[in-house]
């Protein structure tokens, strides 16, 4: 056997064991969901069942649980998108030597544990009266988040061409106009992303979450302390559905992309 | 619509460097007028004052008589023209012409109607609907024109359009440009470090030089009657012979070459020229020619450098047997049949001369012009 050959096996097998250590986790999980087991588990088979969704449906906090991580998804969105883009704008236009400060500021509370930040969120707003919940937590994650969202920007931003800002103001429209008409279309893919990344990080935030959630739940949080009380497969049944609806987007994007690909070759 | 446009003293410093040194300039209204200098002149500098996007550190700017002080970019009655024409990508071209009426909240009737008229004006009918990077560079220098034309400005600033597009292309944008700015009668200032461009559209040029205007002529007195040494040495082609004067006589002035003798010369400044004044003879390549060795008035004695054959002349380099250096000398095609004899690398041969077209300025210590490459030799940062 050449070594060329043999080069081409062992990659054939290095991307069969990648695959295998990333989906078969997944696909367990996901096989769990129909065993008619008290435990999540695949062994041993003790029939096959649909009652976990059934289950899963009839489970109230559950779904108390996704609509507190949906509304702070959508709360962080709301907060941390507008102050990422702010952060990036300003950044852009410091030249000063105190710029890699005020980056590094902005990004520490990316390099900061989230448990961290979850306690000093909480302690922090103590004092003004406000304990631990959905606004809480939808303050707190919002203050890494937007960080995320600052990168994105601040990534796209710097491959904007100043001239064309020049331009529009001497063809007299008024900074906001300029504003709103130039950069903003020239971000909109960047912000769109950053919209996508915000949502997704607060949806599977745990971390910070755990501390100012108060008497309030996420879902992240309630499967935690299933873990603790008793898990049964209905939450595979939820991962599964979680994991399809997720596939299925990413695969309408993908789709949708596509085409627009498609349509710009064509010139039309 | 009064488009005349006034420097008073200006001066531009940007922390200890003075990018434009107290300058008063006026230009007319309908006027193309151009600033032509090196980079780093400061006419980038110049422009950006008049458009509003730099404020004078002393002095003031008029439009149309009235002080420009305080009046922001976008209420200025200008256009620019970028020198990456800074189209607005993610438009069409429609988009772009009626940006300008758009923001200022022109029904959508009226801007469209203004569009198509201006697309017919550059000759892109049927282009509106386009995307940007579908249009050649020519196309989008002509949506650019429009663009900047679509909100009716008195003055035209134009930074250095032409300098992306390749030679024929820039060549026949300079006769479309400068037909532009006759039919719309709009006041034209054009900046470039391009002479031929400057020489062919403008009524008048500015040449600038580190801050400073050199000299403001139109294109011919430019030419013809540098009055610096450093616009000789910019403006076309010059050879220059180093001299003392020995005496005045009225337009001529009589000088001591050293190695090269007494020659004379055309005064070029009236000022600077006195008895014993150092002083720099120019001589431009196509007022040179071949004479014979003792043939009367001016001549230089020299062996011929090289030849070279540029089309519609020849290029000769003349080494000068007094002193060494080398001049450069154009001549026409009927001029090198009949000295075809001469013309070869080696051979000796005598340039004559007319005094009367030649010009003689002091000597200045502003830049220097390199002769090989055309290139400021003292160039400074260019400032915007």
């Amino acid at each position: 056997m050449s070594s060329q050959r043999l080069l081409g096996w062992g990659l054939r097998f290095y991307v069969v064991v990648f695959f295998g250590y990333l989906f078969l986790p997944l696909a367990i999980m996901a096989a769990a969901t129909f065993n008619d087991s008290r435990f999540p588990t695949v062994t041993p088979w003790d029939g096959t069942t649909l009652r976990w969704f059934g289950e899963l449906a009839e489970d109230g906090a559950m779904w108390q649980a996704l609509a507190n991580s949906a509304l702070v998804a959508v709360g962080v969105l709301l907060l941390a998108v507008p102050i990422g883009i702010a952060t990036a704008l300003f950044l852009n236009t410091v030249s000063s030597r105190a710029k890699p400060f005020l980056y590094a500021l902005i990004l520490s509370p990316l390099l900061t544990p989230g448990v961290i930040i979850g306690i000093s969120t909480l302690i922090f707003w103590r004092q003004w009266g406000v304990g631990g919940g959905i606004f809480l937590t939808v303050v707190g994650q919002a203050t890494f988040i937007a960080a995320y969202v600052m990168l994105m920007v601040t990534a796209r931003l710097q491959r904007f061409d100043r001239t064309l800002e020049r331009a529009a103001l001497d063809l007299g429209a008024t900074p906001w106009q300029a504003f709103r008409r130039i950069l903003l279309p020239f971000l909109k893919p960047a912000i769109l992303s950053a919209g996508v990344i915000a949502f997704l990080q607060s949806f599977e935030n745990y971390n910070t979450t755990l501390f100012v959630v108060g008497y309030d739940t996420t879902l992240t949080v309630y499967i935690a302390s299933k873990v603790r009380t008793g898990l049964t497969p209905a939450v595979n049944a939820l991962g599964l559905i979680l994991i399809l609806v997720t596939v299925l987007l990413a695969a309408a994007y993908e789709f949708k992309r596509r085409r627009e690909a498609a349509r710009l070759v064509k010139g039309v | 619509m009064d488009g005349s446009v006034r420097l008073e003293e200006v001066v531009m410093r940007f922390g200890d460097f003075t990018a434009i040194d107290k300058t008063s300039l006026t230009i007319g209204s309908g006027e193309f007028f151009s600033f032509l200098g090196p980079s780093g002149c400061g006419k980038t500098t110049l422009l950006n004052m008049v458009s509003g996007f730099l404020t004078p550190s002393e002095g003031q700017v008029l439009i149309g008589g009235e002080p420009m002080a305080g009046v922001p970019v976008n209420r200025r009655p200008t256009a620019m023209i970028f020198q990456n024409l800074a189209l607005f990508p993610l438009m069409t071209v429609f988009d772009n012409i009626e940006f300008g009426l758009e923001v200022r909240g022109v029904d959508r009737r009226t801007r469209r109607a203004t569009a198509e008229r201006l697309l017919a004006l550059v000759a892109l009918e049927g282009s509106g609907p386009k995307r940007i990077d579908e249009l050649s560079g020519g196309q989008k220098q002509r949506v650019a024109i429009a663009r900047a034309l679509a909100v009716e400005p008195r003055v035209l600033l134009l930074d250095e359009p032409l300098s992306a597009l390749d030679l024929k292309l820039r060549q026949h944008m300079r006769s479309e440009l400068k037909a532009i700015q006759r039919k719309t009668g709009i006041t034209f200032i054009y900046i470039t470090h391009d002479q031929g461009e400057a020489l062919t559209m403008s009524d008048r040029v500015a040449v600038m030089s580190a801050g400073r205007l050199q000299q403001v002529a139109d294109p011919v007195t430019l030419y013809r009657q540098p009055a610096t040494g450093f616009v000789a040495a910019f403006v076309g082609e010059n050879n220059r012979i180093e001299a003392r004067v020995i005496e005045r006589l009225g337009e001529r002035v009589r000088l001591d070459a050293g190695a090269l003798g007494e020659l004379e010369g055309r005064v070029g400044e009236e000022a600077g020229l006195g008895v014993g004044v150092e002083v720099a003879l120019y001589l431009r390549p196509e007022q040179l020619r071949p004479v014979a060795a003792d043939a009367g008035g001016m001549t230089l004695p020299a062996r011929v450098e090289s030849v070279s054959f540029e089309g519609a002349w020849l290029m000769v380099a003349a080494r000068l047997e007094g002193s060494g250096e080398v001049l450069r000398m154009q001549l026409g095609s009927e001029v090198s049949r009949r000295f075809a004899d001469a013309l070869a690398p080696g051979e000796a041969i005598t340039l004559g001369f007319d005094p009367a077209e030649t010009v003689v300025l002091p000597r200045d210590d502003g830049p220097r012009v390199d002769a090989e490459t055309g290139e400021v030799v003292e160039a400074s940062d260019e400032h915007r």
